[in-house]
């Protein structure tokens, strides 16, 4: 019900977001564009070439991180990991930045930078982690140091190479202004290999959710399955910031917000996460483009108003806390 | 059944099991006693698999433990942990995760696999919760789930770290009596335990251990004779029937 109710509110969300704009686009254009292939009409254009790709990028990259959040929650036991409390945005966005300062021949693969960005400060982090016991406490906090520290060299590569072929301010703030279909393609085809391979494992996310102790004795090869999960966080982290740029808060706060609604158990969980992350994500760009046209504000700023409140809004609430414990 | 030869193991080239020497046999309670710190929790880890021992070796019906793969060794053994996470999920799911040790890919629960997991319920007495979600029960009927998944992965071999631990006395006897039913459906069933007086009361056999070495093992009124709990644990022992003729002890400091 809440699945089928999720989905309905994120195929509305994209219509809307393919429609809304300052050229108004009906929903028989919108159909006819789609179902047609058609890019002579001016409407076709805009749809092809604009919103489309703006509306993917929105949608997959929410998806991403929401699920990646998820992942990361349930396999380091932390509620409080997400793809950018934890440093993986961070790691993405080095690797990123590098590559487009250092090799800006080879900007094409830029997801696969970014996925081995995500992946290289996941493995830092739960590399500490593994060393000094793996407490929750321990990960947060080599989280946000690794976030630091590869942040600073990102500044260090922007300062140094302000030339870089990238909208520094569009990257690290968080935008779906520039998505191109390209790019779409090619990281949304990872975003739905990392999702289906998060949903295909959820039964084992669960039995992994029980404990290092209790998973070994139900015969888990639990370090197996923990390396498995955090690669494809990193896949869909990575995949994500390398279209998007260094959204943060949606890894955080929509794994949450699902958890009051249908519980911990990730069968349910992680497509929850998939369809509210997208919705989120979407409804945030729509706002981000809509509310002060014809100017546009980043993505990533709209989202902290907006998550932000409810996050505390999720905290005062009895409900919100109890899926928080 | 289960032979320790010469088990030496430990935390970071600490050892807290010296060179232990032991044949748990098959069926019956086993309580393990000891002082904090003694070896208890580490000999249940070493006998799961979960700790490889430094040296020595431990050995299931004649085979290394080492030779086990995960799954035949889940298959072997179960565990009740001392420390459990409480997930929000329902009791039911919780409890199908027992039958892990026997799923394929794409972990689809067979028929034999739900009328394990219902019958678990069912022994365990939390069939009533099974669609009430694990963190919004107590203390008492969270350990009687966590009890129900250890009954669906259906082991010869059950290990217990203090499961009685922060319960009211009505949930200890409950979880006791489905201790003993346990055993007394042919299963080995070594647990570690903190109250004395209950361990005495409710096992076949004791195992004593202080500093990671076996000071005695036997049946629980010999053991009790012995004086050796007294003497580890710096108490004296008193056995005391009750009007039924049952034998109870009573533990006081030694003056």
């Amino acid at each position: 019900m809440v699945l089928a109710a999720s989905a309905c509110l994120l195929l509305a969300l994209a219509a809307y977001s393919i429609c809304a704009g300052a050229v108004p686009i009906s929903l028989g254009e919108l159909w006819q564009a789609l179902s047609t292939g058609d890019t002579a009409s001016k409407a076709g254009r805009i749809i092809h070439f604009v919103r489309l790709p703006r509306t993917l990028a929105a949608l997959l990259a929410g998806c991403a991180l929401a699920v990646s959040g998820a992942t990361l929650q349930t396999v380091l036991s932390n509620a409080l990991a997400s793809p950018n409390i934890i440093g993986v945005n961070a790691g993405s966005g080095l690797f990123t930045i590098a590559l487009a300062a250092f090799f800006p021949a080879y900007v094409q693969y830029t997801p696969l930078a970014a996925f081995l960005g995500a992946l290289f400060a996941l493995l830092i982090v739960y590399g500490i982690a593994c060393k000094t016991g793996a407490s929750r406490m321990t990960i947060v906090l080599s989280g946000v140091a690794v976030s630091s520290f590869l942040g600073a060299f990102t500044d260090a590569i922007l300062t140094f190479i302000p030339d870089t072929q990238m909208n520094r301010m569009a990257f690290l703030v968080g935008s779906f202004a520039g998505a191109s279909m390209e790019q779409v393609k090619f990281a949304g085809g990872c975003i739905l290999l990392g999702v289906a391979a998060a949903m295909v494992l959820s039964y084992d996310m669960n039995v992994l959710a029980l404990g290092e102790e209790t998973a070994s004795s139900l015969g888990m090869r639990t370090g197996l399955y923990r390396m498995a999960f955090l690669a494809i966080a990193a896949l869909l982290a990575g995949s994500a910031v390398s279209f998007s740029g260094l959204i943060g808060f949606v890894g955080l706060i929509v794994p949450h917000a699902a958890r009051v609604l249908v519980g911990q158990d990730n069968r349910y969980l992680i497509p929850l996460c998939a369809l509210l992350g997208g919705a989120f994500t979407l409804g945030c760009d729509i706002a981000a483009r809509t509310l002060f046209a014809p100017f546009e504000i980043p993505v990533g700023i709209v989202m902290s108003f907006l998550g932000g409140p409810f996050f505390i809004y999720l905290l005062l609430s009895r409900k919100g806390r109890r899926a928080l414990d | 059944m289960i032979n320790l030869e010469s088990v030496t193991a430990g935390y970071g080239g600490n050892p807290v099991l010296r060179g232990l020497t032991l044949r748990f046999e098959k069926g019956g309670i086993t309580g393990i006693l000891g002082p904090n710190g003694c070896g208890k929790s580490t000999l249940l880890k070493v006998v799961s698999g979960l700790l490889k021992p430094t040296s020595g070796q431990v050995c299931l019906g004649g085979k290394p433990l080492l030779s086990y793969s995960p799954k035949e060794l889940a298959k072997e053994v179960a565990v009740l942990p001392q420390s459990r996470e409480i997930p929000a999920i329902p009791v039911e799911a919780l409890v199908s995760h027992g039958r892990f040790p026997y799923l394929g890919f794409p972990r689809k629960l067979a028929p034999t696999d739900h009328s394990a997991v219902e019958s678990a319920m069912e022994r365990a007495g939390v069939l009533e919760h099974r669609h009430k979600l694990l963190s919004a029960l107590s203390g008492g009927e969270r350990q009687k789930v966590y009890l129900a998944m250890v009954l669906a992965q259906d082991t010869p071999i059950v290990l217990m770290d203090e499961p009685t631990t922060y319960l009211d006395i009505n949930h200890q006897f409950e979880l006791l009596r489905l201790v003993r039913e346990l055993a007394d459906s042919g299963k080995t069933v070594l647990v570690v335990m903190h109250d004395l007086a209950q361990a005495l009361e409710t096992c076949d056999r004791i195992l004593l251990l202080d500093h990671g070495e076996a000071i005695a093992y036997g049946p629980a009124g010999e053991v009790a004779d012995s004086r050796a709990i007294d003497r580890v644990f710096g108490v004296v022992s008193q056995r005391v029937e009750d009007l039924k003729g049952r034998g109870h002890y009573l533990f006081s400091e030694q003056a």
